[in-house]
């Protein structure tokens, strides 16, 4: 190739590219029904398990801060699994594109792997939002038996859980690509999963923890992630908000950083080990 | 007979033996399975740790119930690995070299792969409910028995989700998940719930007789509670195996490359 | 009984469900779904004997995969009999599975993170093959096949020519009485194909069993059976020894010849029937219709022409006869 000068792509061409791949991922999304009805059917479930623990919780004591209830904390729930549960599991095409070679394949083509990956699972995402923000917030409205106390919270949700839902998925990737260096990404997801529910307070709100607990998990990207999301159904303060928006940002901001080295030294080694 | 159990023993041992040959690969499994079911308690010990009980479910109840589902789990997956992929193996047409060959098809597609995360939930099911304070010495004839239990609901449930590929299309990742949301109702405590929903939870759902019911086998040993818990898991083994077995005449085999592994 | 394979007007069909693209469609299909009926197989009538070695030739989506997988016990048909060595596979397929062996190109059944070595033990139990008769044979296919360096490999290390290699192997251990081979040189280099014909060939001669080879490779077809039978959109179309196959379908020889010129200047109007394949520099291919014109005929009057250097006279490719077939099928409409 080196002979030839091949035309420099047009700036635009990348983006349409990109913007070609969530494309893509939107429409594979149209295709799966029985996932949707299973990602729904466990959202109602989980969310009405977790109504009556918190009903009975509440029922036989009460917790300090008024703006604690059995139904906030339903609601709580229902937006961490918002984004949770809409968050393609990338981390699974990764590494089997990995295993399979695919990756070398893709490694030619203008848009980067990495970036082609993303905007396909972003464009999955989006529509995952919605029907899982509809049916599920819809849910949880039946279940908690009304909105919030302070439906301001909700209205915040909306960006928010985009942002949120955007970093779980720059994390996914992140550990997808583990399937570079490791024989088996599974256990690296688990940990990973295991941070967002204790640290990340994915069932169980962080207000709950001792207060230790809680000021180191904010210290880490999964507290905005989730914890940031779910407190809007307790309302929310100019505090809390702006705290949620810059952690949201840094973390984000990390996590690109992070997947561009990670992605080039994994390659580099995919070259150099040859096939 | 003695010819089908030693076609089984030796599909085990070379399942087992096709686990342990990526060294690294199985002993990360073990690990982080082992991690996995620890942090994941930890939600459960914080919120114990703030409310002492629920219901009159306590720590040591919860300790029992999740380290029973876990072994139980644990076994399934060791010696019946191949009911995780089970609709993606018959959707693949992976059951072909199977149908060929003269031994029973679910035998075969069930007991021929061995998962390596199931040793670390078995260890740390055992850990746990040995942190329960529920085991003493001689109840370990029960703890046995309530894992084998378990383990034999949770390779049915399988089955029988698995067996949904042969119907519809594009079932894999849903029948999958549905394995793994069994699991993950087995682990609330059912004094949760009353009505309707407890019905569902011990029917649609064998989440009961993943959890419940073995688990309190260890707490208070009752001869009711072992033949409502056997009366189950047979009951859904007998459902499994008759749905399985149509299976066939309306597999559509495939015409892709596939690896056995 | 001589008979090893029999099949009466078997038939397949499968239902495929038809969807309208888009959103719209998707959202419909939840309702009713359109279903679309396929006939893989028609009506298929066959009968093979005890030592037989038959092609199954088709293009992709004839038929050929499926019938296979109907007689090994895979498939169910949708109406129809079979009969395989007196049982009807897909009912009474463990009876059946202890005397045959299947071999997939697509599909391995050497377990893929172990060596071979693994596998036939496994095999041996699942065939309740006494440890001697498994030592013996296993020896002898060592020898034979060539795969003693490759026992003890992880699956996963070896080239697909030597991993067939040992998926033969695999299907011979119990020493079963039928062989289906399904596609088994699919995507091999054509020294591995080579050997893996004739490995097949010499071990059905060997021991007298039947073998039923689906291919789209028409060399698997000329190199390792002695009968073929053309499958065409799930109908027969043909079911002929190759040898007849060649003199009734085509009455046609291929000649190859060098020339020291760099054109070959050769009066065809005088030679009917003959007709100019290729042209490359010093190289032309001609074909000849031996009723019109002898290949004597062609020969002299080619040394007549140009300064010969090589001649070569031959049949004409199986693809090519293959090729008539159908087009001669899709005139008449009808299966010959």
């Amino acid at each position: 190739m080196s002979g030839a000068t091949a035309a420099a792509p047009s700036p635009g061409h990348a983006l349409r590219a990109t913007f070609a791949f969530a494309q893509l991922g939107a429409r594979q999304e149209r295709a799966g029904f029985a996932a949707w009805a299973g990602r729904l059917g466990f959202y109602c479930v989980i969310l009405l398990i977790f109504s009556r623990l918190w009903d009975v919780i509440f029922a036989e004591r009460l917790l300090d801060d008024p703006r604690f209830s059995a139904s906030a904390f339903v609601w709580y729930l229902a937006l961490t699994e918002w984004a949770t549960l809409s968050t393609p599991q990338i981390w699974m095409d990764i590494e089997a594109d990995v295993r399979s070679g695919d990756v070398a394949q893709r490694l030619c083509r203008p848009v980067s792997y990495v970036v082609g990956k993303l905007a396909e699972a972003a464009g999955a995402l989006l529509p995952r939002l919605v029907v899982l923000g509809g049916g599920g917030l819809g849910f949880a409205a039946i279940v908690a038996g009304g909105l919030p106390q302070d439906p301001r919270g909700l209205v915040w949700a909306i960006p928010i859980v985009v942002f949120a839902a955007l970093l779980q998925l720059l994390s996914f990737t992140i550990v997808g690509l583990t399937a570079l260096w490791l024989d088996e990404v599974g256990p690296v997801y688990w940990i990973w999963q295991k941070g967002m529910f204790l640290l990340g307070g994915l069932m169980v709100p962080l207000a709950i923890y001792p207060d230790v607990v809680r000021e180191v998990a904010w210290w880490t990207p999964f507290a905005p992630m989730l914890n940031g999301l779910g407190r809007l159904a307790f309302g929310a303060t100019t505090e809390e908000l702006v705290q949620t928006f810059v952690a949201l940002a840094f973390w984000i901001a990390v996590a690109c950083v992070v997947l561009s080295w990670q992605f080039r030294r994994g390659v580099r080694g995919l070259e150099t080990g040859g096939g | 007979m003695t010819s089908e159990l030693r076609f089984l023993a030796a599909l085990v041992e070379t399942n087992v033996k096709a686990c342990l040959a990526l060294r690294g690969a199985f002993w990360l499994q073990v690990a982080g399975m082992a991690l996995n079911n620890a942090l994941f308690f930890v939600m459960w010990w914080i919120l114990f740790d703030r409310f002492e009980e629920i219901r009159g479910w306590r720590l040591e109840d919860m300790l029992s119930l999740y380290g029973v589902v876990a072994a139980g789990f644990g076994l399934a997956v060791v010696l019946g690995g191949g009911i995780r992929d089970l609709a993606r193996t018959i959707s693949d047409g992976d059951l072909d070299p199977m149908l060929t060959q003269p031994r029973s098809v679910v035998v075969q597609a069930v007991a021929g792969r061995s998962l390596a995360t199931g040793w670390g939930d078995f260890a740390s099911g055992v850990v746990m409910v040995g942190l329960s304070g529920y085991l003493a010495p001689d109840r370990v004839p029960v703890l046995i028995l309530a894992i084998v239990l378990s383990a034999s609901t949770v390779v049915a449930t399988g089955v029988l989700l698995g067996s949904a590929a042969f119907w519809a299309s594009r079932v894999e990742s849903l029948a999958r998940m549905a394995l793994e949301y069994s699991i993950t109702f087995s682990l609330y405590p059912p004094t949760l719930f009353h009505g309707p929903m407890r019905i569902v939870l011990f029917t649609l759902v064998p989440a009961g007789f993943i959890g419940y019911l073995p688990a309190s086998l260890l707490r208070e040993f009752e001869w009711t509670t072992l033949g409502l818990a056997i009366c189950g898991v047979s009951a859904y083994g007998s459902v499994a195996a008759f749905v399985f077995g149509r299976g066939p005449r309306m597999y559509a085999s495939g015409s892709r490359f596939g690896v056995r592994v | 009984m001589d008979r090893a394979i029999e099949l009466d007007r078997l038939t397949k069909t499968y239902r495929v469900r038809e969807r309208a693209p888009g959103l719209r469609g998707a959202i419909r299909a939840l309702g009713r779904g359109s279903w679309r009926e396929v006939v893989a197989v028609r009506d298929l009538d066959l009968a093979i004997d005890r030592g037989e070695r038959v092609a199954f030739v088709g293009p992709n989506g004839a038929g050929k995969s499926t019938t296979i997988k109907m007689l090994s016990g895979i498939l169910h048909p949708t109406s129809g009999h079979a009969s395989v060595l007196g049982f009807a596979p897909w009912r009474e397929r463990q009876r059946l599975g202890f005397r045959i062996g299947t071999i997939f190109g697509q599909r391995t059944q050497l377990w893929y993170h172990l060596p071979p070595r693994d596998t036939f033990e496994l095999l041996r139990h699942v065939y309740d093959v006494s440890a001697s008769d498994h030592a013996t044979r296993l020896d002898r296919y060592v020898e034979r096949f060539e795969i003693g360096a490759l026992l003890d490999q992880p699956v996963r290390q070896l080239s697909l020519g030597q991993r067939m290699r040992c998926e033969i192997v695999a299907a011979l251990l119990h020493a079963p009485e039928i062989l289906f081979l399904d596609e088994p040189t699919i995507g091999l280099d054509v020294d591995a194909k080579a050997v893996i014909r004739d490995l097949v060939r010499e071990e059905s001669e060997r021991a007298g069993r039947t073998l039923l080879f689906t291919s789209h490779d028409t060399g698997d077809m000329e190199e390792v059976c002695d009968r073929v039978v053309v499958i065409h959109e799930g109908r027969l179309l043909l079911d002929e020894s190759i040898a007849s196959l060649r003199r009734t379908f085509i009455g046609r020889k291929r000649v190859t010849v060098h020339t020291g010129e760099e054109v070959l200047n050769l009066d065809c109007g005088v030679l009917p029937g003959v007709e100019i394949k290729d042209r490359q520099p010093h190289r032309t291919t001609l074909e000849v219709e031996l009723a019109r014109t002898p290949v004597e005929r062609l020969v002299s009057a080619l040394a007549r022409s140009a300064r010969l250097t090589d001649l070569s006279v031959e049949d004409p490719p199986m693809d090519e006869i293959v090729r008539a077939i159908y087009r001669r099928s899709s005139a008449t409409g009808v299966a010959s």
